[in-house]
């Protein structure tokens, strides 16, 4: 699976670098001069594809070992992100950065407010609740997620008259990899690097982690370090893929999920998996709306509906055989 | 002690890890200062044949001023005449319309139905045909776009429509209600409730369509005359800025050979067939690319594929033109499209050109002053 993965990753970022308007000709010219030094002028592939690759991998993966990390975590299949309100959060400090404005004099206000909306959101949720285990972190997390999708909902209601604002909204909410460029991928790379190796770092007790606390603190575990220390990677994470693609919905939930059956609960094997799985599927999605030229479904559009099905079939595969669902 | 200063190194191995790639890639991120100023104002060249066109008067008119109607339709008509030989509007429907101005200047208005416009796009029309004070309301957002919609009679109707005021409004006894098909159905149930008669404005994306609206509208309002002569208007307009368009090429003008018609909120993207705008540039012999949906109203466009295109005049409708010129000014993949290399790009009222009414005359002006700016004159 994992070679047949890297395969199809290799295939997909191969047709995202010579897919495009320009020919392959002119752009490999352009290339050649770029590093000949005998021009710096705009190249399709470096320029644009090439960062367009990177932030896909990134987010693709950022998303899905996120997701894992979160199922882990809380042993719940149907953890994500968005269960602790992370993706509330981020939603919430770029929809005010899109109201104020900001962002047309400062571009970067919305990266720094993604992923500042995903600390604070965990931040806030650790200090009301961590001393009071994992039962009360959950439900701190879904009550400050609530709250955040309403006061979300408030203020997009309270400024429903601006459809400009509102279109604004829509599109950054379907998530898109138009135009994106070296800026959204020196953002987003760093948070995206820090983010995995953490994850990596602590595959073993997040093994550990789910024989429950008091097992993990037998072992040797410092279950609370672990734990904030993993939910700052998710962080950086979703707050870098939020940043440079938008909302990219159930990609965090179905794609672990389905990896998780396949090749079992171990995150040793889990976490790489997710992020090969995440990058390839996320790109090869994105060769999909390109190349048959779909303009009237996002990226983020695209990923939800076909996660939503992909996972009511799983569902229904599962009833059917009598199973039950854990 | 010891313990506390080795805890959180992870953490400043991390920040530091962040904030040195950033300061490295955005430090060394090459700022593009923009030099001069690259959006130009469309302004109307001088005319040594033809009469001024004024976009404020062509405005007023629009607005439903019969005197500046009457006096814009007389000079067009000659600037026809003068350029080839025969006048702005068939001459049966010239003598029409001029007929029409003067029974209705003559008239005094007339008290008649009271009227609740739910959408843009039927307060626009009823705004320009009847007096302000048979309007009982005007939808809120509508408020704020003083530089399209007329000011003063906007500032005659105190009223808002919103969802809280129904009973203010039920109070005001309404005659007939003007509601579109993407009227919340609710909203639509309670006028009916409330014995309020309703007309219903479809979609509009062609200009054969403002004008069936337009006539309908004047229609449920008995104010027939009144809107066949800004029907007569704007389709005399049209023609005018077609006049002068040719009459500007006939000078030894040359008209931009590969102008892209863009709108930018997110993303920069094209209309569609579908839209009003599409069918306003096809009239100006502006082909757009991938514009064939029949779903999408407009579809997203990369800079790769606008670079590819190499247009030789962009033409952006936009609400915010700095943001439009910053982006630009530091794009280096628009840097050297023809457009931007001759600074051949202009930014034109997103609001003027998404307003499906007798202000589209005011949209398709602002294309081709554009397209003038972006030939070789």
């Amino acid at each position: 699976m994992k070679y047949s993965l890297w395969a199809t990753l290799v295939v997909c970022s191969i047709a995202t670098l010579i897919l495009g308007p320009t020919s392959l000709e002119t752009v490999w010219q352009g290339v050649l001069e770029r590093f000949s030094g005998t021009s710096d002028s705009w190249n399709p592939l470096l320029d644009e594809r090439l960062p367009r690759l990177l932030v896909l991998i990134a987010t693709g993966a950022s998303l899905s070992v996120a997701g894992g990390v979160m199922q882990s975590l809380f042993q719940n299949p149907l953890a994500s992100p968005g269960v602790l309100g992370m993706t509330a959060g981020s939603s919430l400090s770029i929809l005010i950065v899109l109201i104020t404005g900001c962002h047309i004099i400062y571009p970067f206000a919305i990266p720094i407010a993604a992923i500042g909306g995903c600390l604070l959101t965990i931040m806030i949720i650790w200090s009301l609740s961590r001393c009071h285990g994992m039962y009360h972190l959950i439900l701190t997390g879904i009550a400050l997620s609530t709250t955040l999708i309403a006061i979300h909902g408030v203020i997009v209601y309270a400024l429903r008259d601006q459809w400009q604002l509102m279109q604004t909204i829509a599109e950054w909410e379907a998530g898109s990899t138009l135009d994106r460029t070296w800026q959204h991928a020196h953002m987003q790379l760093p948070l995206t690097i820090i983010g995995l190796i953490g994850c990596w770092r602590y595959r073993r007790e997040i093994n550990i982690l789910a024989l429950g606390d008091e097992d993990a603190c037998n072992l040797g575990v410092d279950v609370d370090t672990v734990r904030w220390r993993l939910f700052i990677c998710v962080a950086l994470l979703i707050g870098g893929a939020m940043a440079a693609v938008g909302v990219i919905a159930f990609f965090g939930l179905v794609l672990p999920h389905v990896i998780r059956r396949l090749q079992g609960p171990d995150n040793i094997r889990l976490i790489p998996l997710c992020a090969i799985a995440g990058a390839t599927v996320l790109v090869l999605l994105d060769n999909i709306l390109r190349f048959f030229t779909i303009h009237w479904l996002s990226i983020g559009n695209l990923s939800a509906a076909l996660g939503g099905i992909f996972f009511l079939g799983l569902l229904v595969q599962q009833l059917r055989q009598g199973a039950t669902y854990a | 002690m010891k313990k506390r200063l080795f805890i959180p190194l992870p953490y400043l191995l991390s920040i530091t890890f962040i904030i040195v790639w950033w300061v490295i890639a955005f430090n060394s991120h090459e700022k593009t200062v923009p030099t001069k100023e690259l959006t130009q104002t469309c302004t109307q060249p001088e005319s040594v044949i033809l009469s001024k066109l004024d976009r404020q008067t062509i405005r007023r008119a629009l607005d439903g001023d019969l005197t500046t109607i009457v006096q814009l339709l007389t000079d067009w008509d000659i600037d026809a005449r003068l350029i080839q030989d025969e006048g702005v509007l068939p001459n049966e429907q010239f003598c029409h319309a001029m007929s029409l101005a003067r029974q209705l200047q003559q008239e005094t208005e007339e008290t008649s139905a009271r009227l609740l416009p739910q959408t843009f796009v039927s307060a626009s029309f009823l705004l320009a045909l009847s007096p302000p004070e048979n309007i009982i309301a005007l939808p809120k957002a509508m408020r704020r776009h003083r530089h399209l919609y007329p000011g003063d009679k906007m500032d005659a109707i105190s009223l808002d429509i919103d969802g809280y005021n129904t009973e203010i409004l039920a109070k005001n006894k309404p005659d007939l209600a003007f509601i579109a098909p993407y009227s919340h159905p609710s909203t639509v149930q309670t006028l009916k409730n409330q014995g309020i008669e309703l007309l219903s404005i479809d979609n509009i994306s062609s200009v054969d369509e403002v004008i069936e609206s337009l006539h309908r509208v004047g229609k449920a309002i008995n104010e027939n005359r009144r809107a066949t002569l800004l029907a007569l208007f704007i389709e005399a307009a049209l023609n005018t800025v077609d006049n002068h368009l040719s009459a500007w090429c006939e000078a030894g003008n040359i008209l931009p050979k590969r102008p892209l018609y863009l709108t930018r909120v997110m993303n920069f993207a094209i209309p569609t067939e579908k839209t009003l705008q599409a069918k306003l540039l096809h009239r100006l012999g502006i082909n757009q690319p991938n514009v064939n949906d029949t779903i999408a109203w407009q579809h997203c466009i990369d800079l790769e594929t606008i670079a590819h295109y190499t247009p030789d005049c962009l033409i952006i409708s936009c609400s915010d033109t700095q943001a439009i010129h910053n982006l630009i000014d530091q794009s280096k993949a628009l840097k050297h499209t023809p457009a931007v290399a001759t600074r051949r790009v202009f930014c034109i009222d997103e609001e003027t050109q998404n307003a499906p009414c007798q202000y589209l005359v005011l949209a398709y002006f602002d294309i081709a002053e554009a397209l003038k700016m972006g030939g070789n004159g």
